[in-house]
């Protein structure tokens, strides 16, 4: 068990992920009030798992290629490709009535499946890492990394900011919205847009599951504590970076895979709400 | 909440329409009415009261490996009704065997609604919870359903309630009315609740109204 | 693989074609995927404290089943939701508790010995999963399609829906060690979804469902050992082949 001495000595080393971490935990956690309340958390899941197949992919034809490249650039590209065209194809662009989860859990079974079978070839002829992929791999993140998430996150909020209304009105009354002669289709191709390129981006440092838990938790949270809406995004950010941030550090100091203590944390997070809500 | 301070009584035998606009709470009530739904107040059926209900088709999944007798059978088998109660149930609706055995896909929109009507009568019901029975069927349809849900009503004496947007068509068949929305509910004989002005603030849009020969057209 | 191996892989692969049926009819294939990997944290456990990591499998699904329907019914969450969180949590929860080699043969599978005791087991297992699939298929096809419909013709919903999900539970334990906890669910949902494109009645969906699983499964075994590689991949690709396979014969909508 590492003393929080060593630890704040160590700065240079875990300055850059930790900030990482607690942008992409703020950014994850607001993007996924619109998640949890559009009821479109199987689509984000299927989407980080669509995300990790492009990695996944991207890794088997660099071997296949015998092109051992330490150019991730390609690896992210093709992730978030992958991403953002799962994120328009599932999220935006799908009926409303009878939302298509046999698309969406086709997709997810798919993508899970192909992860599977990818990361088994590639298990047998590489050392990588498939608990990185799905569990994070938050202690090493290059500082590249960390400045495409922040470019992203302020991407993103300033298109949440901006058109705030708009994509609250066209997510929870779009029939509304429509009789209005508001875009429907647009907006919601916009919001899914920011969602799926936020998850390959953040992935990278955090890996797919605890992007699919942030995505999920802290809104959930929010939600159990029913904060009212706009208050929602605040509280589940600042859930996302505690969870972030937390999980980090106390990894660090337990010795814990980072991916599994956020994750952890996020979910202890929630006893609050559950008590609130228990109380009144 | 979704309905507040609701109050209507439904003679038995008689027929009672529930209109209003949608996400009105009128799905909302039936459901209240089966039990699937909490409700603070009182449901007070009279004794040996059996329910049947028709739930609206398009909340059914429809592209699914089920015939029609896949459907009546299972029901036959968790009530313990015989063979003979689907065939009945069949024969009811005018619903060809042979069609019953066909996946449920396969049905046109009103072939698909008789079905779900004919699981509805399969407990020999003496009330019956309609939603939206035209919903998705064309104008000629229409009419043939309503004809043959009154012809269903009479001759096995059911007490039926019905929601529907058809609002001549509820003039016609219903003997009373509970209009649902975000007013206080109102509840009376159709010629009473079924006013130009009513309806204009019920549903927010004036209809063009017409009395043609004592029915409303609009 | 020995011929026990086999012969409960057999059961096994049954076992996921019937219980999958239901599952894809509902439109649940995510969630029961997902759910599948709510055995993570039991196997860890397991391993920690020396136990069969089965044992582990079982309780933790069992667990991670109740815990899922007792809070959807309880709380205001949608389903999707609590089933997003009960699965992180329990995958972080795993991923700290088996660690290492131990982690990915949970993850991909681990064919080894099968014990006389592991044989009687699993077949009990898979007799009580498909004796209440087959005796309760009218109640679960009613529940599934509409449960309002369900509930006025007679069906227990809720306690239909908690037996189903325990039957789920024990069919991806049965499975863990044929497919891991990654890909069985895989192996409950690509063979009913290939059931639902084709069949045209309620009895040929079950039966096409658990003849695409077995057929996967028995090909995958044998192909698996021929080119030297964990079966669990193998038996998935072919059952997705047979899906598309299945695809240009899909029933007329």
């Amino acid at each position: 068990m590492n003393g929080f001495r060593e630890f704040l000595s160590a700065k240079e080393i875990w300055a850059v992920p930790l900030v990482a971490s607690v942008v992409a935990g703020a950014l994850l956690g607001a993007l996924g009030v619109f998640v949890v309340l559009r009821r479109t958390v199987f689509v984000s899941a299927a989407l980080t798992q669509l995300s990790t197949v492009g990695l996944v992919l991207a890794l088997l034809v660099e071997e296949s290629l015998h092109v051992h490249s330490e150019h991730t650039t390609i690896q992210l590209v093709v992730a978030i490709v992958f991403s953002v065209v799962g994120a328009l194809i599932l999220g935006a662009f799908r009926s409303r009535r009878l939302p298509a989860e046999a698309a969406v859990g086709g997709v997810w079974v798919a993508a899970s499946a192909l992860v599977v079978l990818g990361v088994s070839r590639l298990l047998v002829h590489e050392a990588h890492d498939l608990g990185g992929m799905v569990f994070g791999n938050a202690v090493a993140v290059p500082p590249l990394d960390l400045v495409v998430i922040a470019v992203v996150a302020v991407l993103c909020a300033l298109v949440h900011l901006l058109f705030g209304k708009e994509l609250a009105f066209v997510s929870f009354d779009a029939e509304t919205a429509r009789a209005v002669g508001m875009n429907v289709s647009l907006w919601d191709g916009i919001l899914f847009l920011t969602i799926g390129l936020a998850i390959p981006v953040t992935a990278r440092a955090l890996g797919a599951l605890p992007v699919f838990a942030f995505l999920t938790l802290p809104a959930a949270a929010a939600l159990l504590a029913r904060t009212r809406f706009r208050a929602a995004f605040a509280v589940a950010a600042g859930i996302g970076v505690l969870a972030a941030g937390g999980g980090y550090v106390l990894s660090w100091l337990w010795e814990l895979p980072t991916g599994a203590t956020m994750v952890a944390l996020a979910g202890l997070l929630l006893l609050p709400g559950a008590v609130l809500r228990a109380r009144g | 909440m979704v309905i507040h301070r609701l109050t209507f009584a439904v003679p038995r035998g008689s027929a009672l329409a529930v209109i209003g606009p949608n996400g009105a709470g009128k799905s909302v009530l039936f459901r209240a009415l089966i039990g699937a739904l909490g409700h603070e107040g009182e449901v007070r059926w009279a004794e040996g009261t059996r329910i049947g209900y028709v739930p609206q088709k398009l909340d059914i999944e429809r592209d699914l490996p089920l015939t029609g007798m896949d459907f009546l059978g299972a029901k036959a088998r968790v009530s313990g009704a015989g063979p003979e109660d689907v065939q009945h149930a069949l024969q009811e609706v005018n619903l060809p065997p042979r069609m019953a055995k066909k996946p449920i896909g396969a049905l046109s929109g009103g072939q698909f609604q008789r079905l779900l009507l004919a699981f509805a009568l399969m407990g020999r019901p003496n009330v019956l919870l309609f939603d939206e029975p035209t919903a998705g069927v064309d104008e000629p349809g229409e009419e043939r359903l309503y004809e043959m849900i009154r012809r269903v009503q009479v001759e096995d004496g059911l007490t039926l309630l019905l929601i529907s947007h058809e609002l001549s068509l509820v003039y016609r068949f219903a003997d009373s009315v509970l209009c649902l929305s975000r007013d206080p509910p109102c509840f009376g004989p159709p010629g009473e609740i079924l006013t130009p002005e009513r309806i204009e603030r019920m549903y927010g849009a004036p209809l063009r109204y017409h009395q043609h020969r004592g029915e409303p057209t609009g | 693989m020995t011929w026990t191996g086999i012969v409960l892989s057999i059961g096994m692969a049954a076992a996921a074609g019937l219980v999958g049926c239901f599952a894809v009819m509902r439109r649940m294939a995510l969630a029961a995927d997902a759910m599948s990997h709510v055995a993570l944290p039991g196997i860890g456990i397991a391993i920690a404290f020396h136990v069969h990591p089965l044992l582990g499998g079982v309780a933790a699904l069992a667990v991670g089943t109740a815990l899922v329907w007792g809070l959807q019914r309880r709380t205001r969450i949608s389903t999707e939701t609590v089933i997003g969180v009960v699965f992180s949590l329990a995958l972080a929860l795993g991923s700290m508790l088996a660690t290492g080699e131990e982690l990915i043969d949970a993850l991909l599978g681990t064919p080894g010995e099968l014990k006389p005791w592991e044989l009687v087991a699993g077949l009990v297992g898979v007799a009580a999963v498909a004796g209440f699939v087959i005796a309760h298929r009218s109640q679960l096809v009613l529940a599934q399609v509409s449960t309002d419909m369900a509930r006025t013709a007679g069906v227990p919903v809720a306690r239909i829906e908690l037996l189903y999900l325990f039957a789920f539970s024990l069919t991806v334990a049965l499975g863990l060690r044929y497919l891991g906890v990654l890909l069985m669910g895989s192996l409950i949902i690509i063979p009913a979804a290939t059931a639902k494109l084709v069949a045209r009645s309620l009895d040929e969906m079950l039966a096409v469902a658990v003849a695409c699983a077995v057929a996967s499964t028995l090909l995958g075994e044998a192909l698996a050992v021929r080119v030297g590689r964990p079966t669990g991949p193998v038996i998935i690709t072919i059952a997705a082949a047979l899906f598309f396979l299945g695809l240009p014969l899909r029933r007329p909508h």
